[in-house]
């Protein structure tokens, strides 16, 4: 009880020394750190009307932040008696001591290969990234559900980064009979990829016939679009060739398989059984 | 021939790539037929043969009119054309398609 008694009068020996200094100095970090969610939120409303991306945005917002935070937590320690230039010389240090260990160590630093807005393949999941944080990946997948996605499964992880590419290869892969006119329908889809302004010209769409022993003759179109574009356009041309072939009286095949039945093998499963 | 030259006469001279698609149709104001367009020239063509064709059967259906009377706010002769004015044939039946069709001169 004794040790406790003079731990109370220390405490209060010196709140009533530096007592006025300790609650200016807890003001100002409670005001600052106020002002600095204040203004933080103001920058992000402003930065939406700016010609700027969220991600850079955002790293220009967390460096205002930072140095306010900085300044603040300089002038409540000189608030509380700490002298003025050893604060500034410290202050100095970390920061050079900080940009130092960024240059250096960046490379080695495990990072994310996409930002905010890029369409990325992740975990079995396909989305847009709408945030980052240290500790998970929001994404908003294309039926609408939102998943966080922790950051070191994304890094063990294989990602598939759309954005890197603007161009994408499409596949249109058409059946037809056997006996149905092959070069009028390898026409038709060469036709109606070329027409089409989302195709890209270069490199050109082609047409293979890519099988004939499944039971019909295997036709498979290929060409280049716009990556945002290439689910939709891969639909409308199958859309279109359908629609054509019907046109010109070409039939489309359907999955088939011929089995061979014969008394022998009856005979044989029958005793087998 | 060499194999540039031999794509740029297929390029001329075979498939057509449309810049891209608008909707061309007719409409009463004040007593008037009046040609406009979807998109609206100021705003950008769509890419996409399948959706315009799409939104020019959409606006058919909503603004019928009932022939020979053509009523304020109805769509006539609604077709699609390139940008150079020129109708597209109708992909699904790979004819020129023209929905609720009247003959303003009758």
């Amino acid at each position: 009880m004794e040790g406790y008694s003079a731990k109370i009068a220390r405490m209060v020996s010196a709140m009533s020394l530096y007592g006025r200094e300790l609650m200016i100095a807890a003001a100002v970090i409670v005001f600052g750190l106020i002002l600095i969610k204040w203004l933080n939120q103001l920058l992000k409303k402003a930065f939406v009307k700016l010609p700027i991306s969220p991600a850079r945005g955002a790293t220009i917002r967390n460096v205002i932040c930072v140095m306010m935070l900085g300044a603040i937590v300089s002038y409540a320690a000189i608030e509380i008696g700490i002298p003025a230039r050893p604060v500034m010389r410290l202050l100095v240090i970390l920061t050079l001591a900080a940009i130092g260990i960024i240059v250096v160590f960046r490379p080695l630093i495990p990072t994310l290969p996409f930002k905010v807005g890029n369409t990325i393949k992740a975990a079995d999941l396909l989305g847009k990234v709408e945030a980052i944080t240290v500790l998970n990946t929001r994404l908003k997948t294309f039926d609408g559900t939102t998943v966080f996605v922790p950051n070191r499964k994304i890094l063990n992880d294989v990602v598939i980064n759309y954005h890197f590419t603007p161009t994408r290869k499409f596949k249109l892969e058409i059946n037809i009979l056997y006996d149905e006119d092959l070069m009028k329908a390898k026409q038709i889809i060469e036709t109606i990829m070329v027409e089409d302004p989302r195709v890209d010209p270069t490199p050109r769409p082609v047409v293979y016939v890519m099988s004939i022993d499944k039971g019909y003759v295997e036709l498979s179109g290929r060409g280049w679009t716009n990556n945002l574009d290439r689910f939709v356009v891969n639909r409308e041309l199958l859309e279109k060739i359908k629609l054509r072939f019907d046109q010109e009286g070409i039939a489309l095949a359907l999955p088939q398989m011929q089995v061979h039945y014969t008394e022998k093998n009856r005979t044989q499963s029958y005793m087998e059984g | 021939m060499k194999s540039k030259e031999a794509y740029e006469i297929i390029d001329a001279g075979w498939a057509k790539k449309p810049n891209g698609y608008r909707i061309r149709f007719q409409r009463q104001v004040d007593d008037a037929i009046v040609t406009d367009y979807f998109p609206d020239p100021d705003d950008g063509p769509w890419k996409s043969e399948v959706a315009i064709w799409r939104m020019a059967w959409r606006l058919a259906e909503s603004k019928q009119s009932d022939p020979p009377d053509i009523n304020a706010g109805d769509l006539i002769n609604i077709t699609v054309v390139d940008l150079e004015d020129n109708p597209v044939k109708y992909y699904a039946t790979n004819q020129f398609e023209v929905f609720n069709q009247i003959d303003i001169k009758a």
